[in-house]
């Protein structure tokens, strides 16, 4: 943000930060306030605008100056003076210097080519002694003194660089040491390749003092994007004749050289390192063209090394919002089944990612009855985790005040619409059962549960599958009722179990589950299904949870 | 893989889905749902005869889509459902939110009445 800085005036030495619109005047509402009586109420104004940021007077009665000139309307520039009455203020356009190395133009890519091009291969020449035998002692001092140059920008460009991890400071850095070492340089930029392949932006920074030229739009051509990238040429536009396309955009006339080298490492090119001379100052030369292409060597390398940093930083807080969302979720999980009299329980809980969408619960409740909950939320990772942690929450405060099955599915569908993100849902199947083996259970769109009759025939209970929760503030949901009788069991599953796929596509499905329901407690039934499922999917990777309940009516 | 195209038939919008729905897929969806929000059309239908493959990542975009028009007063159906999509909304129960349609042009034809 650009900033206005008091060089007279009572407020003297304060500064102002300029926002989008920001009023001059003598009105305690303005944001610049000026308290002389001799400043109109609503002095000027200062707007920021696609151009850059503009100062108009408003209609003031002793007028608005820029450097001594009374104005109506100005784009300010870097370090313009603003007078009003007996105020003076110092504009200074910061961006372009500060940490951050905003664009405030973007560099355009224009068809056609450049004149005036010279390409060089990218592995800098450093010519030590290129001296013929019989040179004189001027022109071995001047070979020397090249060499020495040479080598002592690389081994600071080395310096530079290799303490920085972070990439925006990184660049800013890189392009700095740049303007050091080619002073004719009014402006570097770096432009990297993105995950799409797409060069864009990376930073800009401009020659101190010569900040104000940041009107001017950039402009680079085709063909010297397809040199660098593709070819990995460095090359360098001397602009020296007649005058090439690229500077007829340039407002401010005069010829600009310039020179863009590929960032490589580890034999890619990353991007594009481009600085452009001040209009009709000197050019660049062959020799800057090598010292540059042996300075982008280095930069490459450690840009490279600077987003690998990044990225890993980036991983390890994912992976820390993983593990925190992992243990609020295990908080939520029953460490183990119930011991109840009468009945006999056991699970399986495989989460396929560190945090998976799937829950079950166990509910003691009033009245001797338990309340097994299980359920999937859509989605992964830490908004599934936290979801599913609130509706355990839920079910267990409704299962406490509503008796029936439906009931509590009925609040907690009311409870998640209201608080969901909207596309969110969640599949849950609540049952509570009597000491005496009647079970009632209420499902919303999860899968039914399979019954193992103590004579062996397995049947799924299907008649009281309603909506999913979350999606219809009105669901209605049913409820159905079994008497379990002693030996009888029940599986409860998520779809990780009826959607494994084996090699060929084929999933394990409802079908072979009723098959595989076999055993006559639970852990035997656990083991016997997780069998079949490994026999059946063989090594295949699975892309989502497993869980498994399953209880058997013993007394 | 996801392919969608929007097509206006009268006031009604209908998105064909072509491909899979699933978690990868399901945030490119999104922006044309908000738009479709924002610009306010309230009756819209899925053709979804060429979806293989949702997943709840997928269908959480569709119900994200039905909750925001409903709350407009408008609503969406869902037309061509076959195959694995087909045996997820009835797992789901999702006929009992969204009305369900053989063709395109029957969906159409209610939001007429």
């Amino acid at each position: 943000m650009p900033k206005l800085i008091t060089t007279r005036g009572p407020t003297r030495g304060r500064e102002y930060e300029v926002e989008d619109v920001c009023i001059l005047g003598r009105s305690p509402s303005c944001q610049i306030y000026i308290g002389d009586l001799t400043v109109s109420r609503q002095h000027a104004r200062i707007v920021r605008t696609a151009r850059g940021f503009i100062i108009e007077d408003l209609g003031s009665g002793n007028g608005t100056w820029v450097n001594d000139s009374r104005v109506s309307q100005h784009l300010l520039q870097n370090e313009d003076t603003i007078r009003i009455s007996e105020c003076a203020f110092r504009f200074v356009e910061e961006q372009e210097r500060s940490g951050e190395g905003r664009w405030v133009n973007m560099v355009t890519v224009v068809a056609g080519s450049e004149h005036n091009l010279i390409s060089t291969n990218t592995e800098p020449r450093i010519k030590f002694f290129d001296t013929q035998l019989n040179a004189s002692e001027e022109e071995i001092r001047d070979d020397l003194s090249r060499a020495h140059r040479m080598l002592e920008a690389l081994y600071n460009a080395t310096n530079a660089t290799s303490s920085t991890l972070e990439p925006k400071r990184l660049f800013n850095k890189i392009l700095d040491y740049l303007l050091v070492v080619f002073p004719n340089a009014e402006l570097g930029y770096i432009m990297l390749l993105d995950d799409k392949n797409q060069l864009v932006p990376g930073a800009i920074r401009r020659q101190r003092g010569r900040e104000g030229r940041s009107a001017r739009g950039l402009v680079i051509s085709q063909s010297v994007i397809s040199q660098v990238m593709h070819e990995g040429k460095a090359v360098l536009s001397a602009a020296k004749g007649e005058r090439d396309t690229l500077s007829d955009t340039n407002p401010y006339g005069g010829q600009a050289s310039k020179m863009c080298s590929p960032l490589r490492a580890q034999g890619k090119t990353h991007g594009i390192l481009h600085i452009e001379g001040t209009p009709g100052g000197r050019a660049f030369t062959q020799e800057d063209l090598d010292l540059l292409t042996g300075i982008a060597r280095i930069a490459g390398i450690s840009i490279v090394n600077a987003s690998l940093h990044e990225r890993l930083m980036k991983q390890q807080r994912l992976e820390q919002d993983l593990r925190f969302a992992k243990r609020v979720q295990q908080s939520f999980l029953p460490l183990e089944p119930p011991e109840v009299p009468g009945f006999s329980f056991g699970r399986r809980y495989n989460p396929l990612y560190e945090v998976g969408g799937d829950f079950y619960d166990f509910i003691r409740l009033p009245d001797d009855r338990i309340g097994v909950t299980i359920g999937d939320v859509s989605g992964k990772g830490v908004s599934a985790a936290l979801l599913m942690a609130r509706l355990t929450s839920d079910i267990r405060y409704f299962a406490m005040s509503e008796h029936d099955p439906s009931s509590v599915l009925d609040r907690a569908n009311a409870s998640l619409i209201r608080n969901l993100q909207d596309n969110m849902f969640a599949t849950v199947l609540y049952l509570t059962l009597e000491p005496g083996g009647k079970l009632a259970l209420s499902n919303a769109g999860h899968i039914p549960p399979l019954v193992r009759r103590k004579d062996g025939t397995v049947e799924q209970i299907d008649d009281a599958t309603n909506l999913a929760l979350g999606v219809l503030a009105d669901t209605v949901f049913d409820q159905s009722f079994i008497q379990l009788e002693v030996g009888d069991s029940v599986l409860l599953c998520t779809d990780g179990l009826v959607e494994a796929k084996n090699a060929i596509g084929e999933e394990f499905g409802l079908a072979h589950l009723e098959r595989s329901v076999k055993g006559a407690s639970p852990q035997q039934l656990l083991d016997d299904i997780l069998r079949d499922l490994t026999h059946f999917t063989g090594p295949v990777a699975q892309y989502d949870d497993l869980t498994l309940v399953s209880f058997t009516r013993v007394a | 893989m996801l392919e969608f195209h929007q097509e206006d038939l009268g006031d009604t919008v209908v998105l064909k889905l072509k491909g899979n729905l699933d978690a990868l897929t399901a945030p490119e969806l999104r922006p044309t749902i908000d738009e479709l929000v924002s610009s306010r059309r309230t009756q819209v239908i899925f053709d979804l005869g060429e979806l293989t493959l949702i997943d709840s990542s997928g269908v959480g975009a569709i119900v994200s889509l039905f909750k925001r028009v409903r709350l407009l007063g408008g609503d969406v159906k869902i037309a061509c459902l076959t195959n694995q999509p087909k045996e997820i909304f009835r797992l789901l129960r999702l006929d009992r939110a969204f009305e369900l349609f053989e063709t395109v042009e029957q969906a159409a034809e209610k939001f007429k009445k």
